[in-house]
């Protein structure tokens, strides 16, 4: 490995790259559009999601007004619940109020009456049935107003049932060695933001690397190339002149990060209230699984490079390359809900989705220090392994032409 | 004289064809030498072995007298048949990394690029970017990339494919003002006559084989016919006179045969009598002859 050829390799990718306006752009722009996705559809649906107009058949003739009393109140402990409610005639047949829904005069409706009250059951039937969150509330309401019905009916007295039930609200707070912050839906946001920005970079540094080795194959140039080096420098200097982007991309977003949360809160920071701490070791792990997940998918995608003669040819393994990524954004979800659960533990030890999984059970701060020194561990093994195998194929690969080889073929590759 | 290349008994077989069978040849300092034959005869694939893209299923090369190193990479040039390039590279740039994984020092590459472009005329075009080049160009960057660096051997398969006749003309002239340096040139063509003048050595290979090799001199004189051009006031007589074989007239030269190299002097007396002689000079067999005689004796 002689240091000076892989210097102008590195040096050749990293300028190539650092040195273009769509490499800044795309660096102030990933965050601002991440947030915005992330961030985005939280506050544009609460604004803008109309208003649901709920019928209510009401035999009783006491829920719906108390319906839209708890509707109107639930505003006061949590977000507004947009519904307003139309109470329909009793003397409506099904028929009639199955037309009322169809021709859009009201969203949904419900019919209450005494059984109702007591079997605890109530139908709700609507054009659109996905809003699960405004059933929910709804359902919580409807779970207040019959346990006070059925209270009265047993003789207690009404304004003191009101009186004792009144709303609940779930205070989270946060507690680490730092002290007290709020965590949970803010904790939660810092997982999400930062478990795809390094999905993100992993998936576009990764098929960086794929074009740039597929380019230099169809080009011809690794000829002139090899006659210059070993396929072990070009692929090192070609890792390390990529890797060394996405480290100056990561570490403009880091400052940009730590600066806007020092300084004095502005706009929409100043309205999240107090952020959690983040902590050093959770900014430390941000740069190592770049790091170290970047190398491991870069000598995936170059690998797959090497075994293809052009973009058409490597989409198939190239996607199959992508697997454990994609797979790792479904499986965050659950991660996110339950991190210490054994499912959550055992799949951050499998090294090909240890970065993206492990670092979102760093940020939600689920993890425990010998869990996290285990896995990492684990996975700078798998990827010198890997390295040293990708190498073997690479080197073979890169000069290969004509038919896609067999995958016994790329194997026996590694053993020449 | 050194030798610089030697390629000794190389073999190379693709799924049951054999695309290089037994080619040995030597190269000196100082030298150009070509590796000469009809396209798919096996001139890459043995240029390949010795650049070590490809390995030998039998033999060996030796560069510089001993078996391929990394430092022995330096010292070579080489210009594949499929030329490539990193396209949004600009060419200044192109040229430095070349030059620098080449192992020249950065502060001596500068003013050598600088040299180069000045040479083949594509100053205006250092900062520009290699796709915005002509075809042309490209050919003439990749060339000063494979030469920056003072190979002391290069190897250039079919560097004058796609390349106008002023373009030619200024390889061939460093081709020869490297060879006076003493640097050994290997290159190959499937074009004859691109090699005629320049050779010093060839290589003929065939269907994987080699089926000639030498100082191009002597095998001229080898394959040297009994016959002469003779430029004369009425070429036709030239057909009736003692020795003569048969003759064909082109233009204004007769090319005359004789029966054999001792009928010479008695056919250019009669000749003197019987007509006006303008010019007479003996026919230097052409490389194209040359390769077809020596594919039928090689079969024969």
């Amino acid at each position: 490995m002689r240091v000076h050829k892989v210097g102008a390799v590195v040096r050749r990718e990293y300028l190539g790259q650092v040195r273009t306006k769509g490499f800044w752009i795309s660096t102030a722009l990933i965050p601002v559009f991440l947030v915005a996705i992330l961030v985005g559809p939280a506050l544009f649906f609460n604004k803008q999601q109309g208003t649901l107009l709920l019928g209510c058949q009401d035999a009783t003739g006491r829920i719906a007004e108390l319906l839209v009393e708890k509707i109107e109140a639930a505003g006061e402990y949590g977000e507004p619940l947009h519904v307003t409610v139309r109470t329909l005639s009793t003397a409506m047949s099904p028929d009639d109020l199955t037309r009322l829904l169809l021709d859009g005069e009201i969203d949904a409706y419900v019919r209450v009456d005494e059984s109702t009250i007591q079997r605890g059951e109530i139908d709700y039937r609507a054009r659109v049935t996905t809003n699960i969150i405004v059933q929910e509330r709804l359902e919580n309401i409807f779970q207040e107003i019959f346990t006070a019905e059925r209270l009265s009916a047993h003789g207690f007295d009404a304004a003191k049932i009101q009186e004792l039930s009144a709303g609940i609200r779930l205070n989270v707070i946060e507690v680490g060695k730092e002290g007290e912050s709020a965590g949970g839906e803010v904790r939660f946001a810092i997982a999400y933001v930062m478990f795809f920005l390094l999905y993100m970079m992993l998936i576009g540094y990764g098929q960086h690397i794929l074009r740039g080795v597929l380019e230099e194959k169809s080009s011809r140039i690794v000829e002139v190339i090899i006659s210059s080096l070993r396929p072990s420098e070009l692929l090192l200097g070609k890792i390390f002149g990529i890797g060394a982007v996405g480290l100056t991309q990561v570490t403009v977003w880091v400052i940009t990060a730590v600066v806007l949360a020092a300084g004095p809160s502005i706009g929409i920071l100043a309205s999240i209230g107090p952020l959690p701490s983040i902590s050093p070791v959770l900014i430390f792990h941000f740069f190592f699984y770049f790091l170290v997940g970047f190398f491991l998918y870069a000598t995936v995608f170059a690998t797959v490079g090497a075994i293809h003669s052009n973009e058409q040819e490597a989409q198939q393994y190239n996607f199959v390359a992508m697997m454990p990524l994609i797979a790792s954004v479904v499986l965050v979800f659950g991660v996110i809900n339950a991190p210490t659960s054994t499912f959550s533990v055992v799949i951050s030890f499998v090294p090909l989705v240890t970065p993206l999984i492990m670092l979102a059970r760093v940020a939600v701060g689920a993890v425990t220090p010998l869990e996290l020194v285990a896995a990492d561990i684990l996975l700078v093994a798998f990827v010198a392994l890997e390295i040293w195998f990708a190498a073997r194929i690479y080197r073979v690969g890169i000069l290969m032409y004509g038919k896609r080889p067999t995958l016994p073929e790329v194997l026996r590759w590694a053993r020449y | 004289m050194s030798t610089i290349l030697n390629v000794d008994g190389v073999v190379k077989r693709f799924d049951g064809h054999t695309a290089v069978d037994q080619v040995s040849f030597s190269v000196e300092a100082g030298k150009v030498y070509g590796l000469l034959g009809p396209n798919g005869a096996g001139k890459t694939t043995t240029i390949r072995m010795i650049m070590d893209i490809i390995a030998p299923d039998e033999g060996s090369v030796r560069i510089f007298g001993e078996p391929r190193t990394d430092l022995s990479n330096h010292r070579i040039g080489y210009l594949p048949e499929e030329r490539g390039l990193y396209r949004k590279m600009t060419v200044r740039e192109q040229l430095s990394f070349l030059a620098e994984i080449k192992g020249m020092h950065r502060a001596d590459i500068a003013p050598r690029v600088d040299a180069w472009l000045e040479r083949m005329e594509l100053v205006d075009w250092g900062p520009k970017k290699v796709e915005e080049l002509s075809k042309g160009m490209q050919q003439k960057v990749q060339f000063i990339g494979t030469v920056i660096h003072d190979p002391e051997l290069l190897i250039l398969d079919e560097p004058f494919s796609g390349l106008d006749p002023i373009n030619v003309n200024l390889i061939k002239e460093f081709m020869i003002e490297a060879r006076e340096r003493g640097t050994a040139i290997v290159f190959s063509t499937h074009v004859l006559e691109q090699a005629e003048k320049l050779c010093d050595d060839i290589c003929l290979i065939n269907r994987g084989r080699k089926i000639l090799d030498g100082p191009l001199g002597e095998l001229r004189e080898r394959f040297r016919r009994p016959a002469f051009l003779v430029k004369a006031s009425d070429g036709a007589t030239l057909a009736r006179l003692p020795g003569v074989k048969g003759i064909q007239v082109k233009g204004d030269v007769t090319r005359v045969e004789l029966t054999d190299d001792n009928a010479r002097e008695t056919f250019l007396l009669a000749a003197l009598n019987a007509t006006t002689i303008i010019e007479f000079r003996p026919e230097e067999p052409d490389l194209e002859f040359i390769f077809l005689k020596a594919v039928r004796d090689a079969s024969a």
